[in-house]
């Protein structure tokens, strides 16, 4: 199936987003949000994205709204943040895929280069590039992926 | 006693014909178990008041003392967490978070155990191996922070740790700052921040430290009663901070 490029953001953005709408008593107008903080389209929509995917809030009539998962993460201690996270990368398309190419190597890890060229066949390399970096990025923040630097290497932290 | 003592400290930058006085007469304290922001514009010598703090610079006139002993360069106790990160881009999240402990001659089972346990406290457990380059901004200043917590200070003196960040990654890591503060497991008694951002000094500190523009003196020492978890949106928040910025102006 074809992947789809993640919204290129750092996961710490989204947890930053949320806190903010916890302010908020969990609801508020977007354009609201973007004022206060003197953002522009560009820079609030890919995080709002990326916490739509994740099931953290959603959006509706130009609002912004703490979903349940999104509460529960926010009263998590970090650690409990991150299985929440893990759980929700796990039901993600492209996660899935990961996972799928990862156990069929039988050692359960892939080369960066490889991973990079699979996402190619879907989009451009300045995205397949991008959104390895993403992937890295949530998936070692949720802990389901590890990733060697110097091998440029990718592992499965656990069975999935 | 006090844990630290700040007492008629002058700071003035001299060359053969002009100088610069930036630090002018300023006293406090910082008592165990205080969270303190130190604010004022631009060019204030808020930094260099917290380098002198640190160890690693001296003032002109006056005297530094923690626990009652004056500081005359840097000690184990005071640790610091810079606005740029300072990390050293050839070592991983974790050789950095235990650089200070190695210098110290800590054998490294042991460090490498307590550099990990800092670095889980960060939430950045899986990025042991990783370089400073592959990671966000936000990481490292996770980074930054473990390291600083690493050598067990009691006194944490943060230089605008948020600046360099976007808003939504300041704010996650702002609440993750308190949190890490509150827990009683860390050894940190107290924190000193530099901040010029007059809501983020509200949301954080029990006490605000209020600097004039330069030659700086202290306008006000403003205690913060609203109780925690704060809010921005607030009124009394707002009134707050709409007191601290009436000192300024």
């Amino acid at each position: 199936m074809d992947v789809v490029p993640l919204p290129p953001v750092g996961i710490g953005m989204v947890l930053g987003l949320l806190e903010m709408l916890e302010d908020a008593e969990g609801r508020e107008d977007i354009f609201k949000l973007a004022r206060g903080l003197s953002l522009e389209l560009d820079d609030i929509e890919p995080v709002i994205e990326a916490a739509v995917l994740l099931g953290l809030v959603k959006t509706s009539n130009g609002d912004i709204i703490l979903t349940e998962i999104g509460k529960d993460l926010l009263a998590a201690d970090i650690n409990g943040r991150k299985a929440i996270l893990a759980r929700q990368l796990e039901g993600l398309e492209v996660f899935k895929e990961i996972f799928r190419l990862l156990n069929s190597t039988g050692k359960r890890s892939i080369k960066r280069e490889k991973l990079v060229d699979f996402f190619e066949q879907s989009m451009s390399d300045e995205d397949a590039e991008q959104l390895f970096k993403t992937i890295v990025d949530w998936g070692r923040f949720a802990e389901v992926i590890s990733y060697d630097p110097q091998s440029e290497r990718l592992y499965l932290e656990q069975a999935r | 006693m006090a844990l630290l003592e700040v007492e008629h400290v002058y700071k003035t930058y001299k060359d053969a014909t002009r100088s610069l006085t930036v630090l002018n007469d300023i006293s406090f304290t910082i008592n165990k178990g205080e969270f303190v922001c130190l604010v004022g514009p631009s060019g204030s010598g808020k930094s260099t008041l917290l380098r002198m703090i640190a160890g690693l610079d001296r003032p002109t006139q006056g005297e530094i003392r923690y626990r009652g002993k004056p500081i005359n360069g840097v000690t184990d106790k005071i640790a610091v967490v810079f606005q740029s990160f300072g990390l050293f881009p050839w070592l991983t999240v974790m050789e950095n978070v235990a650089l200070g402990l190695e210098a110290k001659g800590v054998p490294r089972p042991e460090r490498e155990k307590i550099a990990s346990k800092y670095i889980d406290k960060v939430g950045l457990d899986g990025f042991e191996e990783a370089y400073p380059r592959e990671l966000s901004r936000g990481m490292k200043q996770r980074v930054g922070i473990a390291r600083a917590l690493a050598m067990d200070p009691e006194l944490l003196c943060m230089d605008e740790p948020f600046s360099a960040l976007d808003a939504f990654t300041a704010q996650n890591l702002r609440e993750e700052v308190l949190d890490l503060w509150l827990d009683v497991t860390l050894p940190v008694k107290s924190v000193l921040m530099v901040t010029h951002g007059i809501e983020e000094a509200v949301f954080m500190a029990d006490r605000i430290i209020v600097l004039s523009k330069r030659p700086a003196r202290v306008l006000a020492d403003v205690k913060i009663e609203l109780p925690r978890p704060r809010n921005m949106r607030d009124q009394a928040f707002a009134a707050i901070v709409d007191k601290i910025y009436s000192l300024l102006f």
